[in-house]
């Protein structure tokens, strides 16, 4: 595919060598450029082996295919086409900008063109069409894959006559897209310091995941049917502002024929858009964009912005004093807190498990919202319900995924000072870091989710939460103490094999539904108690003589 | 006689070890006094990392007796390490963290009080050109930075037996004058610096005692000066005939000629 698409960009060779650009040096950069994107793990795809990650590129374009096959549900759910036009295209370039931001970031401050492409004889020009070329590729890539199923679509559905239509809208959206990429990059640079732009990246990126299964989860529990059928996207001028209506109002205007001021106006805006849009990131915004990505590719660590200091007073303050108070000893209490900073500013590890703090409501609300009825009804029925049990125990995800990502660090090899060092027990360090994973984010979200389940379903709540959160602590320190033998981010990311997760997974899920349901039935019968109670004592005691069987020398009385 | 010098600090007996099939180390017998700068040079491969990684506690897996200030290494690898300082060749550290976290971090495994931490980091990191940068993450700093911040964090305890795989690596002439300034008054005050290196020139000039090891043997073993009386007139020739081949001009003309075609 890449030796098509590089043959396609040689019929513009005559062009592109008025630019003062060596076609030879262009063809060679952008196949390795290519060649690397099949080779780069991406967003959805982030674990990988060395070595085997090829086709990263077919999975992604696989990946937009389906986007672009989902969204075609919207035509079937509305009425009326060109509001679902609007939505179809609202959804690409969400995905694609986000795709753009989170994945694609990487490359374009991939600092190592600056050490191998810079000290060879390769003119600027070529270096600059060769990247502005490979992100068109990629992005062209991505929009065929996604525009494929719409593009059948169209010419089935409405006729073949109407694809130009279809095309002119993927492009325009493509560029408008970009174009708000751009814009996105510019204030970022401008708001955030050079140093901490892959930070803010990093938040994109979690913020990308929530969205993504945001979107799957609960956009087809909330949204009714009723109303999505009538829905008229371009009745609030509210909307006009947003460039998929404009693209939308397209549609009507050249394949329904409604010529009324209002599609004509907004019809001329998705034309002389894209013709702005280019012209703004050709002039303004390509001034001191590539200076400052250049800084940005060199680790920020130019004198003329100095790194900011990490604060030392506010928050470390806090997790010092927590730290006193709940461990036991001086070793667990340095792990504590190191393990406090390093969930705190490892992106890799924030990146893995910051979303699924949002995965807990989203999934509740999904289940909690399943059934017949308008929304309303529904929620009624939630309320009347005893399912905040439910969200008890999905709040046991809080406590195992830091737990099982915890173990795993980009860095993996920095864990040598723990064997360098004289530490005696490998389980105090772990101990102080579950002390810590619980304190930073189990107990924080789960605080949230009681209190909005407080506010739902009133004081009954709050003996359920008590005994649901000692259950959870219980089945943390159960898996912590069976499956997670690893130091805190001692192991590289290579080997975390997606059998050892999913066996956690399982097993958590298991144990929460377990528990759940016994903790359910204690609503409704009070005698089931001695039951309950039965099996959270004999885990107790599976849990103790274990730790009794690992009676050191030390511990010995003589 | 005081019982330092009769009672070597470093004992290692017939150590063999290997990684599955390839042999590493193949007998080595050396005995270290205390207060001496031994310089262990060898060609890439000869084990050098290894035979320090095995001294640190760190790997136990071999064959033969191995003693430090005593203590059986392969039986009691954490009082070992309780009296060493290592500092690891190239290796990585935790970058999201700042230096003094990093340092605590070390100190605490050492069980240090944490005012004693935070007064020595400090003080250990201004000597080094590092003070104005110790509450910025490690992530920010260049190779040499890093490189500071690793000896520190072999040297905060006040180890008795200092390990140090190629310590100057990444680091810039004034930097690697004032190590070679520290390991020289670290060896005055009675301490054992096990000193690991390819780059013969630095080691000829620290050293007590240079250790020549290749192919997972002892090569040559004595003062500079002894060993220049063996040998060649440099180190660098001396490496080279006990190690490799010694026609090199040749091989640097075979390698000149892959231009003429």
């Amino acid at each position: 595919m890449n030796r098509l698409l590089i043959s396609l960009i040689k019929i513009f060779y005559p062009l592109i060598r008025n630019w003062n650009v060596n076609t030879d040096h262009l063809e060679i950069i952008l196949d390795a450029k290519l060649k690397m994107d099949g080779r780069r793990p991406s967003m959805f795809n982030q674990r990988y082996n060395k070595g085997d990650a090829k086709g990263q590129d077919w999975l992604s374009m696989a990946l937009f295919f389906f986007f672009g096959l989902m969204f075609l549900a919207l035509f079937a759910a509305i009425d009326d086409k060109v509001s679902a036009f609007v939505l179809y295209f609202s959804g690409w370039m969400v995905v694609l900008a986000m795709t753009l931001i989170s994945d694609f970031t990487e490359v374009l401050i991939d600092p190592r063109d600056n050490y191998i492409l810079l000290p060879r004889p390769v003119n600027d020009s070529t270096i600059t069409v060769a990247r502005v070329l490979h992100i068109l590729l990629y992005v062209s890539k991505l929009s065929f894959a996604f525009a494929l199923p719409g593009f059948v679509f169209v010419a089935i559905y409405f006729g073949i006559t109407y694809l130009p239509v279809f095309i002119l809208q993927v492009l325009i959206s493509i560029v408008l897209t970009i174009f708000l990429v751009n814009l996105v990059y510019l204030i970022l640079l401008r708001v955030v310091p050079t140093k901490y732009f892959k930070e803010a990246i990093n938040y994109f990126q979690i913020a990308f995941t929530i969205l993504i299964f945001g979107v799957y989860y609960l956009l087809p529990r909330i949204v009714e049917k009723s109303v999505i059928e009538n829905i008229n996207v371009m009745d609030a001028p509210v909307t006009w502002l947003l460039p998929p209506v404009w693209i939308g109002s397209l549609w009507a205007t050249l394949a329904e024929w409604q010529i009324s001021p209002k599609s004509l106006g907004l019809s001329l805006f998705a034309i002389t858009s894209p013709v702005l849009a280019l012209y703004a990131i050709s002039t303004y915004f390509a001034k001191d964009f590539n200076q400052r990505m250049f800084s940005i590719s060199q680790g920020g660590s130019s004198n003329s912005d100095k790194p900011k200091k990490v604060r030392t007073n506010e928050k470390s303050a806090l997790s010092t004093w927590l730290a006193l108070k709940l461990t036991s000893n001086r070793i667990e209490k340095a792990a504590f807190e190191w393990t406090w900073k390093m969930m705190q500013r490892s992106r890799d590890f924030k990146l893995r498990v910051y979303p699924s703090i949002a995965f807990v409501p989203f999934f509740f609300v999904y289940l909690g919202l399943q059934g017949d009825g308008t929304l309303a009804e529904r929620l009624s029925q939630m309320q009347e319900g005893n399912q905040y049990i439910v969200l008890i125990y999905l709040c046991l995800i809080l406590l195992t995924n830091p737990l099982t990502m915890s173990s795993f660090s980009g860095q993996s090899d920095a864990a040598w000072m723990f064997y360098a060092n004289p530490v005696n027990r490998p389980g105090t360090i772990m101990l102080g870091a579950f002390k810590a994973m619980i304190i930073l984010f189990f107990l924080p979200a789960y605080l949230f989710m009681f209190l909005v389940a407080l506010s739902v379903w009133g004081p009954q709540v709050i003996d359920d939460f008590m005994f649901g959160a000692v259950n959870i602590l219980l089945i943390g320190m159960f898996l912590a103490s069976f499956q997670n033998k690893r130091l805190p981010f001692s192991a590289s990311w290579e080997i975390q094999k997606k059998g050892d997760s999913v066996a956690v997974g399982l097993m958590t899920m298991v144990l929460a539904g377990v528990l759940g349901s016994l903790h359910y039935f204690l609503l409704i019968d009070k005698t089931l108690i001695i039951i309950g109670l039965t099996i959270l004592s004999a885990l107790l005691f599976l849990v103790m003589m274990r730790n009794y069987r690992q009676t050191p020398w030390s511990k010995l009385n003589y | 006689m005081d019982e330092l010098n009769t009672q070597p600090i470093i004992t290692i007996k017939n150590l063999f070890k290997s990684y599955g099939s390839k042999q590493v180390l193949k007998g080595i017998d050396l005995d270290i006094n205390a207060g001496q700068i031994i310089g262990y040079i060898g060609p890439n491969g000869a084990g050098k990392s290894t035979t320090v990684r095995i001294l640190a506690g760190l790997d136990n897996q071999f064959k033969g007796e191995v003693y430090v200030n005593g203590i059986n290494v392969q039986e009691q690898p954490l009082e070992v390490k309780k009296m060493i300082g290592y500092v690891p060749e190239n290796a990585e550290l935790y970058e999201v963290l700042t230096p003094m976290e990093f340092l605590t971090l070390i100190g605490r495994l050492h069980h240090m009080p944490d005012e004693q931490i935070e007064t020595r980091a400090t003080q250990m990191l201004q000597f080094f050109g590092l003070g104005e940068h110790k509450d910025e993450r490690i992530d920010t700093f260049s190779k040499g930075m890093r490189q500071k911040t690793l000896l520190i964090s072999g040297l905060l305890h006040d180890p008795q037996i200092i390990f140090l795989d190629e310590p100057l690596s990444g680091l810039d002439a004034n930097a690697v004058i004032m190590v070679k300034e520290i390991i020289d008054r670290l060896a005055q005050q009675g301490k054992t610096i096990f000193y690991c290196s390819h780059m013969m020139d630095t080691v000829e000039k620290v050293s007590d005692r240079i250790i020549l090891i290749g192919g997972g043997k002892i090569l040559a073993d004595g003062t500079f000066e002894e060993l220049k009386k063996q040998e060649g007139d440099t180190l660098e020739q001396l490496f080279s005939q006990l190690t490799g081949e010694t026609d090199y001009s040749n091989l640097a003309d075979d390698f000149l000629n892959t231009f003429k075609d």
